[in-house]
């Protein structure tokens, strides 16, 4: 028979467990016992979500009602998920100053509306903030100041119109997470010898034309992990520093014709990733590109690409690249075939290597192909593969979610005949559903 | 892993005389203690060169590989005793990797790895096989996907609230910060989104000790809490 185990430990250790809670539980947690009662009045790291009382005027009052039960005066997080609008007051307002202090480490603040920022100037200044989370509609041009020496971690949303110096000023920043409305920035400049990982991530949120960026600049030389996802805009020109600590980058871009001229460079600046995600529309920028030249992939371990016209030359031309490969993903986004329709039956661009990839020959484990559509091109280039494979452990196989099993049949059988280089290989197959990201 | 223990410059020379063909012209062999002070030896270069050592012994793997033998033998072991006297051989890299506490204690020297057992007197058999099994597992799998670890945690903390509890106390004595993180959440998550009938089944909490009239007022009034 179990005993009450939770009753043996310190209140203070209790206080920290109801710290990583949504405040309304861990509010809720009076109600479990005497010894419970005002356990959660020693918190000092709140999350309020309107999501969870629904009505601005409760949310208000419960906020008032936490904040003025607190034991200590101290608060080390706050996290405000909830409209900038709340009342007649300045409730958020309220709350931000009450938070801001100099033990204030983490600041979220998620509001939907228009903020006219008279206490954002002050969250700039906090000192002692070391996470930073700014998602809302800030009407104001610039931040006047900005003072963070300790902040590691840092998140703006779309319509947060700083001053992109502030990454500059930052000295500890570790982490930024940028969304962007591009209409807003006609320049990126990032800065930061600090930097370890980089979200840049375009959001469209008006209806403008595609918007233009003149200049991306990301020099950030202790970058590790970089994602760049840009829906619609055009970039014109891309500067970037090289990356030598790079371990996972992955590039989603528009289909533009500026960025064919760039799109090489980017991917030399990443040379020493060890895994690289290509989205379809970069995928489609490289074949584009006249005299396509990859820089040698060193250390690259697993390569996940896109395609939205599959196309073999540029891949084993990559594969050629890659000298350490183990895994690799390839994702065909083109147009599919379904049921009776024929496949492609234009002549297959497939043209027989001169040698073998170096990497397909000693280091392919795992290969991966999704939405396979069993046509010409892409049959043959399986079958190469397969063929020279010859320690591949792993080929899983995703057929289209719209085939039908004849046709799944079809294509497992017609796999299962090609030649395997590999003895230890096993094959499984899949119905394409759901992305695992 | 930042300081490196004058035991390991010897493994250092053994390995280029043994198994292989130094980089090093062997002339150079006595200024081989200078080399390793210059050399500033960085934990991202051995994971990327993917060095594995087999058996106890130095296996050349790839020319980049002379590092591995900076870091002295990674299969020297360190035992520790439960409160019931019951001694476990663990590799000493695991231990120190996980816990502070046990990282402390070799680092400044006060462990002879030829003699001495760690006693871990608040720490029964059981748990401390499982906190072993923990950083162990941790250890070797850490370039594992993200999912796949956490679904071990997951499994590994499959025990019942006893369990959990010696646990606790274990990563909390031998401050093993990753598990006691996980401990934390698989609390916090009994709490999470539940309702307080619930949570007091859960935590056995059979006497509340609130009046009647409280509680049934606190029913009355926040009914969804309940």
């Amino acid at each position: 028979m179990d005993t009450d185990i939770i009753s043996s430990l310190p209140n203070s250790l209790l206080c920290h467990i109801l710290s990583f809670l949504p405040t309304i539980d861990a509010v809720g947690t009076s109600f479990l016992s005497c010894r419970w009662r005002h356990l959660w009045k020693d918190l000092q790291a709140f999350d309020f979500d309107t999501q969870r009382i629904g009505n601005n005027e409760r949310f208000v009052s419960f906020v008032d009602t936490v904040l003025s039960q607190r034991r200590f005066s101290d608060i080390r997080k706050l996290r405000l998920i909830c409209g900038a609008h709340l009342d007649s007051g300045n409730a958020v307002g309220r709350w931000v100053r009450a938070a801001l202090g100099p033990c204030l480490q983490e600041m979220d603040l998620l509001l939907y509306g228009d903020v006219s920022s008279n206490y954002v100037d002050e969250i700039f200044t906090c000192a002692s903030l070391v996470s930073l989370t700014l998602v809302a509609n800030l009407v104001l041009n610039n931040i006047s100041s900005v003072h963070l020496p300790l902040l590691k971690n840092l998140s703006l949303g779309p319509d947060v119109p700083v001053d992109l110096n502030l990454i500059s000023a930052c000295p500890a920043l570790e982490y930024l997470y940028f969304i962007f409305d591009a209409s807003f920035y006609p320049n990126i400049h990032l800065l930061s010898p600090s930097l370890k990982r980089l979200r840049l991530i375009e959001a469209r949120e008006r209806d403008f034309d595609d918007p233009i960026i003149t200049e991306i600049q990301i020099d950030a030389p202790n970058l590790e992990y970089l994602r760049i996802y840009l829906e619609e805009s055009c970039v014109r020109t891309l500067v970037i520093s090289d990356f030598p600590n790079m371990m996972e980058a992955s590039i989603d871009i528009a289909p533009k014709a500026e960025h064919v001229d760039w799109v090489p460079k980017l991917l030399q600046a990443l040379s020493k990733t060890k895994k690289l995600a290509l989205g379809g529309f970069t995928t489609q920028c490289l074949v584009k590109a006249p005299n396509l030249h990859f820089p040698e992939f060193r250390y690259l371990r697993q390569l996940r690409i896109c395609f939205r016209s599959f196309n073999s030359g540029v891949l084993i031309k990559l594969l050629c690249c890659c000298p350490k490969l183990q895994v690799l993903k390839i994702d065909n986004n083109g147009v599919q075939y379904f049921g009776d329709q024929t496949p492609r039956t234009e002549p297959s661009s497939w043209t027989q290597p001169a040698s073998v990839p170096n990497c397909v020959r000693s280091h392919l484990n795992i290969l991966e192909f999704r939405r396979y559509p069993d046509s010409l091109e892409e049959r043959e280039f399986l079958a190469y593969i397969l063929q020279n494979a010859l320690v591949l452990k792993t080929f899983i196989i995703y057929t289209n979610i719209g085939s039908f099993e004849k046709e799944k049949e079809h294509i497992l059988n017609e796999i299962s005949v090609l030649p395997r280089g590999s003895s230890i290989c096993q094959v499984e197959e899949f119905t394409y559903g759901k992305w695992r990201l | 892993m930042d300081k490196w223990p004058s035991s390991n410059r010897y493994s250092l020379k053994a390995a280029l005389m043994i198994n292989y063909n130094p980089v090093i012209p062997s002339l150079c062999l006595p200024f081989l203690d200078l080399l390793i002070e210059i050399m500033s030896i960085k934990e991202k270069w051995l994971s990327a060169w993917c060095i594995k050592p087999v058996g106890g012994a130095l296996v050349r793997q790839e020319p980049e590989y002379i590092l591995l033998a900076l870091m002295g033998s990674p299969l020297k072991k360190i035992m520790l005793c439960s409160s019931e006297k019951e001694i476990f051989n663990v590799e000493e890299q695991v231990m120190v990797q996980h816990s502070v506490i046990i990282n402390n204690m070799i680092e400044d020297g006060s462990y002879n790895h030829e003699e001495s057992k760690i006693p871990l007197d608040c720490v029964d058999s059981k748990t401390l096989k499982k906190v072993i099994d923990y950083c162990t597992h941790h250890t070797h799998h850490q370039n594992d996907n993200q999912e796949d670890l956490e679904a071990w945690d997951a499994q590994f903390l499959n025990v019942d609230s006893n369990g959990l509890y010696d646990l606790l106390m274990a990563a909390n004595y031998l401050e093993i910060r990753n598990l006691l993180d996980l401990i934390y959440g698989t609390i916090k998550n009994m709490i999470k989104g539940k309702k307080i009938d619930e949570i007091r089944r859960i935590f056995n909490i059979k006497d509340h000790g609130f009046t009647s009239e409280e509680e049934e007022q606190n029913r009355k009034e926040y009914p969804h809490f309940y």
